[in-house]
């Protein structure tokens, strides 16, 4: 569609400099398949799932009234662990994908602030159960309305679940009246984080392509094919820039 | 055209729901345990194992009115999130003993029906733990340990009153200051009824104003101690906790 090559050539300015400086940043792939993330996101994404299921068991341990008792006076130790765990599940993705790529995560943050109206169109008819019944979406970019929408919230939970851990593991020194908050708040936190990562976690098991999608967050790339059906306007910019 | 009507039509939306949810946020921290107080409250509705009697002693002095026969229709521990490090033994009246000794002119030896027989103390006092989780308002009654401390005639000398629980493992301890703080008790009730087990049948120690770890459960003997001859140190006071346990 004449519109989209041009919005793809409004993104891929770079064109006129020659097609090798495309893969600088979309490294080649062969043929019938798309880069969809960098080893920085890969490692970022799997580090934060790896701290996140080891707080939330070690939360949840401290929360059930019997393996709490069954610690006894080893409480302590643990919830100063599972504090550590939390902070390196809010720190060490982020510092990774830093260090190992910036201008990628500037990219990345950018795009999932920016929504359009395709994009907002696109949850509207989402939340009203258009993607459960397969029925035609508006087209996306490289993310989804609904994926955007999941890293927002994982970034602000993020933040309160560090603030509120944070006064937790220095509750002897804060008021109580902070304390008796930020352990509500740490709590109901949980509850909707482990919604979320339930809901996440049927996205990739139950439906159509979500295994697809999971193969693409371990290896790197997603078959053409998925791209041009979930994100056209994504696979109209990268089947552009490639090299064939 | 169809590129312009793109870029007007984009909006930081990702930035604007990332800063509402931060400011939701704050204002769940700020109200949310108002609206939904069941998330951290270890409370649970197996608290019929409080049974064992509502306890009708009758009282030698004080408090004399809740010692009702109805159980309110709320369980008298509700809000009690039950913490102990290691179950003690059940409470048999027959053979339970409490000791008071040590730095004591006069050591103690008390079954269950002399210490209930002396002068008893209710008290209604808010009670807070360490980790974040409070119950407002709760009546204790109980023994005040000057009491205690008059009979036994403890010694000048003496610094603290060290409780020992009968789980074998726990202790903590009060200053003399502290014990005879009028409202420092050895509660064998809560909400007019006996103590549950596992909140201390038929004995623990409160200390109002101060963190629950410092009200030993289970205690069955006051040791008198000058600590400059014989330090010490309670249970969650070796694993960093302070000794004073002031509530912030
Ligand atoms: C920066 C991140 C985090 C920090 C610093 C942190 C710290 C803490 C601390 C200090 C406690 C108090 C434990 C106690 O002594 O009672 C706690 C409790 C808890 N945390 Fe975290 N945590 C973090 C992230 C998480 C995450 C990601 C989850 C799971 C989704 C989680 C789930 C829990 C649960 C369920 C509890 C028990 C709450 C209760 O006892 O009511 N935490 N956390």
């Amino acid at each position: 569609m004449p519109g989209d090559t041009a919005a793809a050539a409004g993104s891929g300015a770079a064109a006129p400099e020659g097609p090798a400086a495309a893969p600088a940043s979309t490294p080649a792939v062969p043929l019938g398949r798309i880069r969809r993330f960098v080893l920085a996101e890969r490692l970022s994404h799997w580090l934060y799932a790896l701290f996140f299921v080891v707080a939330f068991v070690t939360g949840l341990v401290m929360w059930i009234p019997s393996t709490r008792a069954a610690l006894e006076g080893a409480r302590l130790a643990f919830s100063q662990y599972h504090g550590y765990v939390g902070t390196a599940m809010v720190i060490l993705p982020l510092l990774l994908f830093i260090l190992l790529d910036r201008r990628r995560l500037f990219r990345d943050v950018r795009e999932i602030d920016r929504w359009d109206g395709q994009d907002r169109r696109w949850l509207g008819l989402a939340f009203r159960g258009h993607t459960l019944r397969g029925r035609p979406m508006p087209p996306q970019g490289r993310f989804n309305a609904g994926q955007k929408l999941n890293v927002v919230l994982v970034a602000a939970m993020a933040i309160g679940f560090a603030a509120s851990g944070g006064i937790l593991m220095h509750k002897q020194d804060m008021s109580a009246w902070l304390v008796t908050r930020a352990l509500w708040f740490h709590s109901f936190l949980a509850v909707v984080a482990i919604a979320l990562f339930a809901g996440h976690l049927a996205h990739v098991f139950v439906t159509k392509h979500g295994r697809t999608y999971l193969a693409g967050m371990v290896r790197g790339w997603i078959p053409e094919s998925l791209a041009r059906e979930r994100h056209e306007r994504w696979w109209a910019e990268e089947s552009d820039r490639r090299v064939v | 055209m169809a590129s312009d009507e793109k870029h007007t039509d984009e909006k930081n939306i990702g930035r604007r729901t990332f800063l509402g949810l931060l400011v939701a946020g704050v204002v769940a921290f700020l109200f949310g345990k108002d609206v939904l107080p069941g998330l951290t409250t270890g409370s649970s509705p197996t608290a019929t194992t409080v049974a064992g009697g509502g306890s009708t002693s009758t009282t030698a002095g004080g408090g004399s009115e809740s010692t009702g026969t109805t159980k309110p229709a709320k369980s008298p521990t509700e809000g009690f999130r039950i913490n102990s490090v290691k179950p003690a033994p059940a409470f048999d009246p027959a053979t339970w003993k409490l000791t008071v000794d040590g730095l004591v002119a006069a050591p103690l030896t008390l079954d269950f029906a002399e210490l209930t027989a002396l002068p008893q103390t209710t008290v209604v006092r808010d009670f807070y733990c360490v980790e974040g989780w409070g119950v407002d308002q709760v009546e204790w009654k109980g023994v005040a340990l000057s009491e205690l401390m008059k009979r036994a005639q403890v010694d000048p000398k003496a610094t603290h009153l060290l409780f020992h629980s009968s789980d074998g493992v726990y202790t903590d301890s009060l200053t003399i200051e502290q014990a005879g703080f009028e409202d420092s008790l050895l509660v064998h009730q809560v909400n007019g009824v006996q103590l549950p087990h596992d909140m201390g049948q038929p004995l623990r120690l409160i200390y109002p104003g101060h963190y629950g770890y410092k009200y030993v459960k289970w205690v069955e003997r006051v040791e008198v101690l000058d600590i400059k001859e014989s330090p010490f140190i309670g249970y969650w006071e070796s694993y960093g906790y302070t000794s004073e346990a002031t509530i912030h």
